[in-house]
């Protein structure tokens, strides 16, 4: 399916999808919903219908919201990964800029990291992201360049730019 | 060294380089039956968690209502009872019994004078209304005022000046004549 096509079908899809994730989690709906339309986003040139769209979008808010559920199931039962361990057995330049990396974007606020996230993961442009956001393409720009400077700040005292 | 890293980030910024690309790796189709399966039972499970609960707070709702109910209805009836007005008292001024004066030029201390009757002569309104008690107030009325018995005090009355009439005609009988 075309690229412009994913804004009007996300646009209409984007209330369900939030709706079926809120049922389940309604803290970290925003977040199952913005995983599964990246997921979509990927996916969209294979897909041959709409409606073929709206079902997979379905499935997919459900495994997002799974795949969080045993995440944090996880996390409870095991212990995070000490940093400074990981610094000690892996400190090829790469890890430690993606690590620094991560940390930035976990240091955003919210709205900003899920932006934030859809254009750096997902490659997904301002159009796209506004649909799947529910944000109007101007505040999506300003806050991705805003996200921008945060990370470049975050990065900057830790003497990695 | 530096130069990498600079353009490591550049290229992230971009965002030509994901930090997670294996988020964006589709679910294979078991992978989401899977899943699809295990959401709709963990829904399940919650909706069956939640209803008694709802129940229970549907029910300590209706207890707090009646409550409440019973609090005004008891509220209501103080309320009425304290502001009930008193049935009116009927109040009469006493009135003295008829005095026997022993009369100053008689022969013995023992001879009255006899006494006016009134009771045949018309009556003076003005006066009347005079005497009348006026209604009694509402602080009046809470007062703890007993009740007069009125025909029994009229009677006694009557009784007392038809004794003193006896006695007079007794003392007096050439009046009579």
């Amino acid at each position: 399916m075309k690229a412009e096509l994913f804004t009007s079908v996300v646009s209409r899809l984007r209330p369900r999808l939030l709706s079926i994730a809120s049922s389940f989690d309604t803290v970290n709906a925003e977040d199952a919903v913005q995983e599964a339309l990246m997921r979509l986003w990927t996916a969209w040139e294979r897909l041959p219908e709409p409606a073929d769209a709206e079902r997979l979008a379905v499935r997919l808010t459900k495994y997002a919201c799974i795949t969080d559920y045993r995440r944090r199931q996880k996390q409870q039962t095991v212990e995070l990964k000490d940093v400074a361990a990981m610094e000690t057995t892996d400190t090829t330049d790469e890890t430690v800029i993606q690590y620094a990396l991560e940390q930035a974007v976990a240091a955003l606020p919210p709205a900003e990291r899920r932006l934030w996230t859809m254009h750096a993961e997902a490659r997904m442009g301002i159009v796209q992201i506004a649909a799947a956001s529910g944000i109007s393409s101007r505040s999506v720009s300003t806050m991705l360049s805003s996200a921008r400077h945060h990370i470049c700040e975050i990065l900057k005292k830790g003497d990695l730019l | 060294m530096k130069k990498e890293k600079a353009m490591l980030i550049d290229r992230y910024l971009a965002g030509e380089a994901p930090l997670h690309p294996e988020r964006l790796v589709l679910p294979t189709d078991e992978e989401l039956n899977e899943t699809e399966i295990e959401f709709d039972q963990l829904m399940a499970e919650r909706l069956q968690n939640t209803t008694p609960v709802r129940n229970a707070r549907i029910i300590s709702l209706w207890s707090w209502a009646a409550a409440a109910c019973v609090l005004i209805i008891i509220g209501i009836g103080i309320i009425l009872l304290w502001d009930k007005p008193s049935q009116p008292v009927k109040i009469v001024a006493k009135q003295k019994p008829a005095k026997t004066i022993v009369a100053p030029n008689a022969p013995s201390g023992n001879m009255l004078t006899p006494i006016e009757d009134h009771r045949d002569k018309p009556m003076n309104l003005a006066k009347v209304k005079q005497s009348v008690p006026k209604t009694p107030s509402r602080e009046e009325e809470r007062l703890d005022i007993p009740e007069i018995d009125i025909a029994a005090e009229v009677s006694d009355i009557l009784a007392n000046i038809d004794q003193l009439e006896q006695q007079i005609i007794v003392t007096n009988p050439q009046n009579n004549n």
